[in-house]
């Protein structure tokens, strides 16, 4: 059974990184199995409008006013109207909203919800709980999610921190991971033999205070003094860049570091195929896709275990530092290097092994398995606007309730509003872009 | 035997996607425990009242600094006798306290600077409207009581409340009373505080509360003369919500958000540690 599905997310294509990456191979798959995916994400730039990616995949970019890095402004209501329309043309049937900080998303699930569609939420990362803006998110999360269909993590520490963040049913959250592309990531065949003398530890990350930069600063020299034969390369760019280059002036490493700053997407595979160690030195980390791309490199794992890390790799792949410190993680390099000089690990296997592993065909059969799911329990679930109310009113404090339920009476007044000024009828259906038979 | 499932993602298991384990509720249920139920609270109202008493206690003495204005700019009075008792006052009380050991001559230093500055500091701001000058003292004042809330005795306190009685010292009449003017203040703001703050250091309480009564008295003695009973009542109410309320939303956020909470805190990122 095929569906129309929304996609749902602040951040998409132009922006590169996780979370549009995953967005888009996603859609890409669902399509290839017969569903029908349009991606709705506010304008870049110029961007705007109706643009088509890869095989038909349609991206509704609305012009919304941009609040920071990239999130729309958050209004509630005001993105109802082209929402509905969009959805109306696209006779979608379940939308699919992506990332906790995205305002967009969680604006799409309300008016989904208040149309009677169904809805499913992705969370891609881990969030605090005492900052202010952990706190607002985490209250307009537990307000969009009151009503969702079904919520996907990345990860399983991903799914206790939703729990905790929004209060919701363990049995609605399903844990599928991300996957990589695996043919993007191909290791350079080598000779069996590999003079091993010179070996290169790769880090690849943006360099800011949570990706580690300050361990790095104070690694990296440390293990130039007691590994003489070790190079490293860094790729990435960030405020602490700067402290990159007074390491290697201090240090005297020239020779030794190569700095490359910014390093295009379809370039990293090229940059980890030159070395033999990825070092991973990250602070908090919900997933970690950057280490199942080293793996399917070929390149044997050194991280830290915070947030979902240990549950993404198997033991075979990786040297664990237990804990975030400069000691901890000189150890574990130490320990990486002395078992690729003792030939203790073949790591040419990993890519193989990786790509059984983290596939997207995989993570698209079991979100199809979320829609169906979603899709035939809707059949006995009573999704009137009274319920949705009681729903409401039976989440959050004895303030917070309150401020939901006027936000959904007004949602449905709204709602009314635009059918009677705005009827669906009127409204014209989008033709379906014609699939390839294959 | 059935397979037990694995908190692992690589692992294909056969469980479907939504299963959860039993001991993956057991550890979300403890996380859940750790934020709903009240916990044993970390600070005890009553330390919380006094700390936030104590505030309020600054901002009334801030308030002096806006009585001791409108005294000499509205009501004309002449500042002279004020002074000079006020002066006499505090100099009793720093013998009294430092016993024989307090030297004349940094006061002094500081008095006749003042003096010699008083009419620099009353042409100061001549070309700037009043209206502007309200602002910015409204502002220098509102940056005063955080920089005193933060850090009582910081240089920077110090520093923005000289700087908000020289702007407001430009409007008045005479030289005489900007100089009187600055010192009042200076005794006001710095040396009372000071002396209320040694007060407690040796325990004597009664005094204190005198002094915190006197202050308040004047305070709301003079709100009331100028601005009516009404603002008197809002402000006395306020002040209340201040002293009484406000710590019960500060306890609250200190169980519930505050960084104390080592479960809770797992979610953030780790502190590198650099050895």
């Amino acid at each position: 059974m095929a569906y129309n599905i929304a996609m749902v997310c602040d951040f998409f294509y132009p922006q590169l990184g996780g979370v549009e990456f995953h967005i888009y191979h996603l859609a890409q798959k669902l399509i290839k199995i017969g569903h029908s995916v349009v991606v709705i994400t506010h304008a870049y730039g110029d961007r705007t409008g109706v643009r088509y990616l890869s095989n038909g995949l349609k991206v509704y970019y609305v012009p919304y006013t941009i609040l920071y890095r990239e999130t729309s402004f958050p209004t509630v209501f005001a993105s109802f109207p082209i929402v509905r329309n969009i959805l109306i043309r696209e006779q979608i049937q379940i939308v699919h909203a992506h990332v906790s900080v995205s305002s967009l998303a969680h604006e799409a699930l309300l008016h989904a919800t208040v149309m009677g569609l169904q809805t499913v939420f992705t969370d891609h990362s881990l969030y605090g709980f005492d900052s202010l803006a952990s706190i607002l998110a985490n209250k307009s999360l537990r307000f969009t999610l009151t009503n969702v269909g079904a919520v996907i993590c990345v990860s399983n520490t991903c799914k206790e921190n939703i729990i905790l963040r929004a209060d919701l049913d363990p049995s609605h959250i399903s844990v599928i991971p991300n996957a990589v592309v695996s043919e993007d990531f191909t290791p350079v065949p080598r000779n069996k033999h590999k003079n091993l003398d010179q070996i290169t530890i790769v880090v690849i990350s943006r360099l800011y205070p949570n990706k580690g930069a300050d361990l790095l600063t104070h690694l990296i020299p440390k293990i130039c003094n007691i590994q003489q034969n070790v190079n490293f390369i860094i790729a990435g760019d960030g405020p602490k860049f700067v402290d990159f280059q007074q390491m290697i002036e201090t240090y005297r490493l020239q020779e030794r570091v190569q700095l490359l700053g910014a390093v295009q997407h379809e370039n990293v595979r090229d940059v980890m195929c030159q070395g033999d160690i990825y070092l991973h030195a990250s602070l908090t980390e919900a997933f970690g896709t950057v280490l199942v791309e080293a793996a399917s490199c070929g390149l044997l794992i050194v991280t830290t275990t915070v947030g979902g890390i240990p549950e993404v790799l198997p033991q075979h792949m990786t040297v664990f530092a237990k804990e975030t410190s400069v000691s901890s993680l000189v150890e574990a390099t130490s320990k990486a290097i002395e078992l690729l000089k003792q030939g203790k690990v073949d790591t040419s296997l990993f890519h193989s092994q990786v790509a059984s592993i983290y596939d997207w065909t995989d993570v698209a059969a079991r979100t199809t398995a979320v829609y169906r799911k979603l899709i035939s329990e809707s059949a006995t679930q009573n999704h009137s606007w009274l319920q949705l109310l009681k729903n409401y009113h039976n989440r959050g404090g004895p303030w917070a309730r309150f401020l939901y339920i006027l936000c959904a009476v007004v949602e449905f007044m709204l709602y009314s509003f635009l059918e009677w000024w705005y009827p669906r009828n009127q409204i014209d259906v989008a033709i379906k872009w014609r699939r390839k038979l294959e | 035997m059935e397979p037990r499932w694995k908190r692992l993602l690589w692992l294909k298991q056969e469980f479907p996607d939504n299963h959860t384990d039993p001991e993956f509720l057991r550890e979300v249920s403890q996380l859940q425990k750790v934020e709903q139920i009240a916990r044993k609270p970390s600070s005890s109202y009553q330390q919380v009242v006094i700390d936030f008493l104590l505030l309020y206690h600054r901002v009334l003495n801030t308030g002096l600094m806006y009585v001791t204005f409108t005294l000499l700019y509205y009501y004309r009075c002449d500042p002279m006798y004020f002074t000079g008792s006020l002066t006499c006052l505090s100099f009793l009380a720093a013998t009294l306290f430092h016993y024989a050991r307090m030297s004349l001559k940094s006061p002094l230093i500081i008095i006749f600077s003042m003096l010699v500055l008083s009419p620099v500091l009353k042409s100061l701001s001549r070309t700037t409207s009043s209206d502007s000058i309200w602002t910015i003292s409204g502002w220098l004042t509102l940056f005063y009581v955080t920089s005193v809330s933060v850090r009582s005795q910081s240089i920077v306190s110090t520093n923005l409340l000289v700087a908000n009685v020289a702007v407001l010292g430009s409007r008045l009449n005479s030289t005489t009373d900007v100089f009187c003017f600055l010192l009042i203040c200076i005794e006001l703001n710095v040396l009372l505080p000071y002396f209320e703050r040694s007060l407690l250091e040796r325990k004597l309480f009664i005094i204190y509360g005198a002094t915190f009564v006197a202050n308040s008295v004047v305070v709301y003695y003079f709100v009331a003369l100028c601005l009516g009973w009404i603002y008197t009542t809002v402000f006395a109410f306020s002040s209340l919500t201040f002293v009484f309320g406000l710590p019960r939303y500060f306890l609250y956020w200190q169980d519930h958000y505050c960084k104390n909470e080592p479960l809770l805190s797992r979610w953030d990122a780790k502190r590198p540690i650099l050895d």
